[in-house]
């Protein structure tokens, strides 16, 4: 939409008193030396001017990292090189991208999804960014009335010690895995969202809203507190591909659904195919609490990313949808952990993958339960689409259930394109490659039905084109 | 490690009792049609690695395990079909009493130009006590597409419609759960060949 001068105007003296967060001495683009050491973590949180605790925090979690073994299992990561990456970037002074500077793949992209010289214009920094921010102050005003937070998880450290405190690196520890000991001492930017009892958030809230600040982030750390009764849902990332300098992103999210609240986290990635993307991602469901995570995966060159759910108390839910899409050179391993601790909790898990051009898909899952939790009920449907006789695709799902008082169910497919389906369709006229295009949008329709209507149709045209190229 | 082969063309039917880690190797035109009951308990893991080497080699494999007491089942089963045009299908029925375990470890592996393979694993554990355990990991490393690969697994309950659909019929808790354990562990009979194994598969006591 276009914004008339006067509104310009308008926006520009509220902005003069719009406080960005913390404030930097200097004004020029800091970024740490490469490499990591307790010495610029110290000089990390004192940019932050962070509280104590936080400092102790970080170093005791970049100990646990030097301390821990990478893993053994999973995609290759030894051209990892931990000592080789800024592990900080002031992010008043982010670069700005120019269109003429994107690699051909991403710009080509954009030209192929349609995308309005206006939304190029956003990634120059101007024209739309101005826009979200336009709305994301609007949106403020109206949570700060109904007590809802929403910021950069920077600000809400500051702002909220209390809050932080209590729940802050308790649903992921900095033990729990090298990349979690990794962020939990280079964390910068993120979000943090607080839901009240009771209250419903109407839209879902998008990192997209708060541009100039620190939403994404190789490190970024997310945190969201859904208090008794309420419901949000937060999107995060973005269909289009998404450039990073940043060879490295280890990102957390930390969410906890308290008693009768629910909460849905759609993620949607397409980074850049450098990127090694290694997210920890964990909720804990407390009684009747419900939890989805609607994951899809695009980009990267290695993704290592396990949403998990923990069921906690009696009549929690959970639900893992994913998709992930593994081309030339990719290395997706996605998968869903589920842990039932408690009774008559129930959970599902629908995985789609297609590999294709010497891709690799897998899917790794766990589902696991106590001897207590009884009256449990779980399902789990992983089915892979191999689209050539150069890719992979593999499955690992681990199933550890005591007792005798559960009801769970497993199952997974592997195949290539249907013949007779594709059959049928040239049949009626329709060439090869809208062919393949519709079977595979078929494939992956009950999970991609389940993103909001904008991002649904996009990722809908970006299969189309990430398998257009299959055709003979 | 035994090691088993099934020559090219020919055609064998084995019911065993027992396990040993066995490597077994199909030739051509093959076919193996193998049940296995296993009611004693493995003192160390069992592997049992079937390698399809030649075109139309076909397995059929049903095992079953019943526990009781504190007794372990740590059992590995890899199907590789190195060759193309070979059929799988591998079936693992558990029924878990006491505080018997099952930790079950199953793989399909297609390696590139295995072309046109058709593989089924599936393993479903009944577990008859709250302190029986079922740990199991079906996996599948699949490098072509040209393929029909599917597992499926399992754990569950003793039915509680067909339960009461039984004791409406005057029968009695304890023999109604019999029958359907036996159900449940000969329902995939008819897909191996049952006219061989039908009357001489021994079950213990339920």
């Amino acid at each position: 939409m276009k914004i008339t001068k006067k509104t310009k105007n308008l926006i520009k003296t509220s902005f003069d008193n719009y406080k960005f967060g913390f404030k930097t001495e200097t004004k020029s683009s800091y970024k740490t030396p490469k490499g990591l050491s307790a010495e610029k973590i110290k000089e990390i949180s004192k940019r932050k001017s962070e509280n104590p605790w936080m400092l102790d925090f970080r170093l005791k979690a970049f100990e646990t990292f030097t301390k821990k073994p990478m893993p053994t299992w999973g995609p290759d990561l030894t051209n990892l090189d931990f000592a080789n990456i800024h592990y900080y970037l002031d992010p008043l002074t982010k670069q700005q991208k120019t269109w003429d500077s994107l690699p051909y793949e991403i710009s080509n992209t954009f030209d192929k999804l349609g995308v309005i010289k206006a939304e190029k214009d956003f990634l120059g920094g101007s024209g739309a960014q101005f826009e979200s921010e336009v709305i994301y102050h609007n949106l403020l005003k109206e949570f700060q009335a109904k007590g809802i937070i929403f910021e950069s998880t920077d600000r809400a450290l500051k702002k909220y010690p209390e809050i932080f405190k209590e729940y802050f690196g308790k649903v992921v520890p900095f033990t729990d895995n090298k990349f979690a000991a990794l962020n939990s001492a280079a964390w910068s930017g993120g979000t943090f969202i607080y839901v009240p009892k009771n209250t419903h958030v109407d839209m879902p809230l998008q990192a997209y809203f708060r541009i100039n600040e620190e939403s994404t982030g190789q490190f970024e750390r997310t945190l969201i507190i859904a208090d008794e009764g309420s419901f949000v849902h937060y999107i995060e990332g973005c269909t289009a591909p998404t450039c990073s300098n940043d060879s490295l992103h280890a990102a957390v999210v930390e969410i906890i659904v308290k008693k009768n609240a629910k909460v849905q986290y759609t993620t949607i990635q397409n980074w850049s195919r450098n990127i090694y993307n290694l997210v920890t991602k964990r909720a804990f469901v407390y009684k009747n609490g419900e939890m989805i995570w609607l994951d899809c995966n695009l980009g990267s060159k290695i993704t290592m990313k396990y949403p998990a759910i923990f069921l906690l108390e009696e009549g929690a839910k959970g639900e893992v949808n994913s998709l992930a899409v593994a081309g030339k050179g990719q290395n997706i391993d996605a998968g869903a952990k589920i842990i039932h601790a408690a009774k008559n909790t129930s959970s599902k898990v629908i995985s789609k993958s297609i590999s294709l051009q010497g891709g690799t898909a897998t899917y790794r899952g766990l589902v696991k339960s106590k001897k207590s939790a009884t009256g449990i009920k779980n399902f789990v449907s992983c089915d892979a689409l191999i689209m050539d006789d150069y890719s992979h695709s593999n499955t690992h799902p681990k199933i550890d259930i005591p007792g005798n008082k559960a009801a769970i169910s497993h199952e997974a497919t592997v195949s290539k394109i249907n013949e007779d389906q594709l059959f049928y369709l040239k049949s009626r006229g329709i060439n090869e490659e809208t062919a393949i295009s519709l079977i595979v949008n078929g494939f992956a329709d009950n999970i991609v039905k389940k993103f909001p209507m904008e991002y649904a149709l996009e990722l809908s045209r970006l299969l189309e084109i990430e398998t257009s190229n299959i055709a003979k | 490690m035994k090691k088993l082969l099934v020559k090219s063309g020919e055609t064998k039917n084995l019911l065993l009792n027992s396990l040993n880690t066995t490597e077994v190797n199909l030739k051509e035109n093959s076919e193996l049609t193998m049940v296995l009951v296993l009611e004693n308990e493995f003192i160390s893991q069992k592997e049992m690695i079937f390698k399809l080497e030649g075109k139309n080699a076909n397995l059929k494999l049903l095992a079953i395990i019943i526990g009781k007491n504190s007794e372990k089942f740590p059992l590995k089963i890899t199907a590789i079909h190195s060759s193309p045009e070979t059929k799988s299908e591998i079936t693992i029925k558990s029924v878990l009493k006491d505080e018997s375990e099952i930790n079950f470890e199953g793989k399909i592996i297609v390696p590139k130009k295995s072309v046109k393979t058709v593989s089924h694993l599936s393993h479903n554990s009944l577990p008859l006590s709250e302190n029986a355990k079922t740990i199991t990991i079906p996996s599948l490393e699949i490098h072509e597409n040209n393929v029909k690969i599917s597992h499926s697994t399992t754990i569950g309950l003793i039915n509680s419609e067909h339960l009461f659909y039984l004791k409406s019929r005057g029968i009695n808790q304890e023999t109604a759960e019999k029958i359907l354990i036996k159900a449940f562990v000969l329902s995939d009979l008819k897909n191996f060949n049952d006219k061989h194994f039908a009357n001489k598969i021994r079950l213990p006591n339920l």
